[in-house]
């Protein structure tokens, strides 16, 4: 095999990093370094990943893996480089590929600590610093031609003038596996490509054509399965086919991870209980065996999301929570995940998510978000929960329907992450939430949010999440980092009327 | 048995001549949905403008904003004034021209036998 291909798939040191094997620390960098000089806050969210060789990552983002993975299939060589190192690449290659899940920080939670804190965030900050390095910017001169996509593909659309500055050739919006191949061959052969591409319903992969990744994904991340049945109108995953990736497919993937060293996993769906589920209602089988095989391969397993309904509906008719945490805990303390709840505005929700509470009604929605919270403290599965604000159609009445729900859920141990209303999905015709949107109620939610997630951050950082010795270092700064934030807060909070009874 | 929508693998290919500072309207972008739907869900545009790349991007806002389901290809160009020879061979289904394209551009496109159309782009407000 070529030593140097011509085809290099990168991203920013942001996303170029295991986070300390800690996914949710990967979120820091969505923020602007608060009360540290930028380098330690980096450090904090982004460490740089062990380097095999010639700047080859050991563990790179899934998504790279996967375009390098569907390349290979179509006999393109190519490699993943860690930013770092791209100066090593400069004579040689041709086309430069570049993803990432949030370019230019539009998405949540970056645009909020952008809009809440009036500074760029860092990874907005340092994906600009790869694209004006020396070496890009040698490469470009030599007449690469430079392809971007990912999951944030759409926000080149409103960052025109760093598309033309950089020199960005293609722009790739959606699932790319089955056209990526084709795009890169032309690219390679000098051929004209074209500036955007959306990949639609007849150019998504089916199961057969999802190729697996040949080289370990950061913490063991492997995807379980594509879209999502719930049909939020916020979401563009539910735009996409729906497809259960086959056992043996996961356990190969998870396998590459663990050969290499990687011990950890992570399951990722926008929802894991839905694996193999009947519509929106979780079957024990799949779940079951599904951890059963993950936990023959890893020291620890971690979940990317999970929805409220489906963790009541399974812990309730099944017992599944309890039962997957039986498991888990022979090996770990804590199970982490993301879960949406997006509002506790009920006609908001009949509106832009109907189906977020199947199978329960839409009508019981905060019944069901206490219940899955309350199954998840009792089970030590610690949620993310994601919740949305400025929402198209979104009334003070659903504000104050948030405000009361989250006063159901405050004796839960959750963090809960609140973000601005990004146009996606079938509302990507909307606006933005920009700030002179804010109301008052929004500043209580964001408040009650604050409260909340510092409140219970200490005891989780503490207790489970960076319990271990080998933390201590880590968390003596996010202890430090949190001390600073409450005292910023309380002093803000003294000089808002609106808050000062909340 | 084939698939109705797997009988044409070909997109559906379209060319837009537009200056700067103007739009497509929605019910072009509509149209091109739906005859791309129709086509098998792919659909290729060519954008002939005096912008230089990317923005030529942003004059089909109304078709990338309101498109789910087709796989949209944008090739931007170059407006030259040796156009028709550049759209010809492309296999291109139809030709839409703003108003205030140049006749003379106009002209030389229905001379080599393309399907034009012509409409008013009005002002596209994130270039005005």
């Amino acid at each position: 095999m070529n030593l140097k291909p011509e085809v290099i798939i990168t991203t920013d040191r942001t996303m170029m990093s295991n986070h300390h094997r800690k996914e949710f620390l990967g979120f820091v960098a969505t923020g602007p370094a608060i009360g540290m000089p930028e380098k330690i806050w980096l450090w904090i969210s982004s460490p740089k990943p062990k380097i095999l060789d010639d700047g080859e990552p050991l563990e790179a983002p899934y998504g790279l893996r996967k375009v390098e993975a569907a390349l290979l299939k179509s006999g393109i060589e190519t490699k993943v480089v860690d930013p770092a190192y791209l100066n090593h690449y400069i004579e040689t290659t041709k086309v430069l590929m570049i993803g990432h899940h949030d370019f230019f920080a539009y998405g949540p939670p970056s645009n909020e600590w952008w809009l809440l804190t009036g500074k760029e965030p860092i990874n907005r900050i340092s994906f600009a610093k790869l694209m004006e390095s020396q070496a890009i910017r040698r490469m470009k001169k030599n007449g690469v031609k430079i392809i971007v996509g990912g999951p944030a593909a759409w926000q080149w659309l409103y960052e025109r003038e760093k598309w033309k500055k950089w020199g960005v050739d293609s722009v790739v919006d959606g699932e790319s596996e089955k056209v990526i191949g084709k795009l890169v061959e032309r690219a390679l052969n000098g051929e004209e490509i074209p500036s955007y591409v959306y990949v639609g319903i007849k150019d998504v992969p089916s199961l057969e054509e999802i190729p697996e990744i040949v080289k370990p994904s950061v913490n063991g991340l492997v995807e379980i399965m594509r879209g999502c049945p719930r049909g939020c109108r916020f979401c563009s995953v539910t735009l996409r086919p729906l497809r259960f990736i086959p056992l043996e497919k996961i356990e190969r993937e998870m396998l590459v991870n663990v050969k290499a060293g990687i011990k950890s996993g992570l399951l990722h769906s926008e929802d894991v209980l839905l694996y193999g589920a009947d519509g929106v209602k979780p079957k024990e089988e799949p779940i079951m065996k599904l951890h059963e095989m993950a936990l023959r391969h890893v020291e620890d397993l971690g979940w990317s999301h999970a929805s409220m309904a489906a963790i009541r509906y399974a812990q309730e008719k099944y017992k599944l929570i309890s039962k997957i945490m039986e498991m888990l805990k022979t090996k770990q303390d804590f199970l982490g995940v993301e879960v949406g709840l997006e509002t506790g505005g009920l006609e908001l929700a009949k509106k832009i998510m109907p189906a977020k509470s199947a199978p329960y009604p839409v009508e019981k929605w905060h019944e069901t978000v206490e219940e899955a919270m309350k199954i998840m403290h009792e089970n030590d599965v610690i949620p993310a929960v994601t919740l949305i604000i400025g929402m198209p159609e979104e009334t003070e009445e659903d504000l104050l329907q948030t405000l009361e729900l989250l006063d159901k859920i405050k004796g839960y141990r959750s963090l809960i992450v609140p973000m601005m209303f990004v146009p996606m999905g079938a509302l990507k015709n909307k606006e933005f939430y920009k700030k002179e949107m804010i109301r008052d109620l929004h500043i209580q939610v964001l408040y009650k949010t604050y409260r909340h997630s510092i409140y219970w951050a200490k005891e989780i950082v503490r207790k489970s999440y960076l319990k271990s010795p080998t933390y201590l270092p880590l968390r003596g700064v996010l202890e430090f980092f949190m001390w600073y934030v409450e005292n910023k807060v309380e002093k803000i909070v003294k000089e808002l009327p609106t808050l000062r009874s909340a | 048995m084939e698939r109705s929508s797997e009988k044409n693998e070909d997109p559906f290919r379209a060319a837009i001549i537009i200056l700067r500072d103007k739009e497509i309207p929605q019910e072009i972008a509509n149209e091109l949905l739906i005859e791309a739907r129709r086509r098998g869900f792919r659909l290729e545009v060519f954008v002939f403008s005096d912008l230089d790349p990317p923005d030529e991007v942003a004059i089909l806002f109304p078709l990338i904003n309101h498109n789910h389901s087709v796989t949209l290809s944008i090739i931007t160009k170059k407006l030259v004034p040796h156009i028709g020879e550049e759209l010809t061979g492309r296999g291109i289904d139809l030709v839409y021209v703003e108003k205030s394209v140049r006749e003379k551009v106009r002209l030389e496109l229905e001379k080599r036998g393309l399907n034009l159309k012509i409409f008013d782009g009005g002002t596209n407000e994130l270039e005005a």
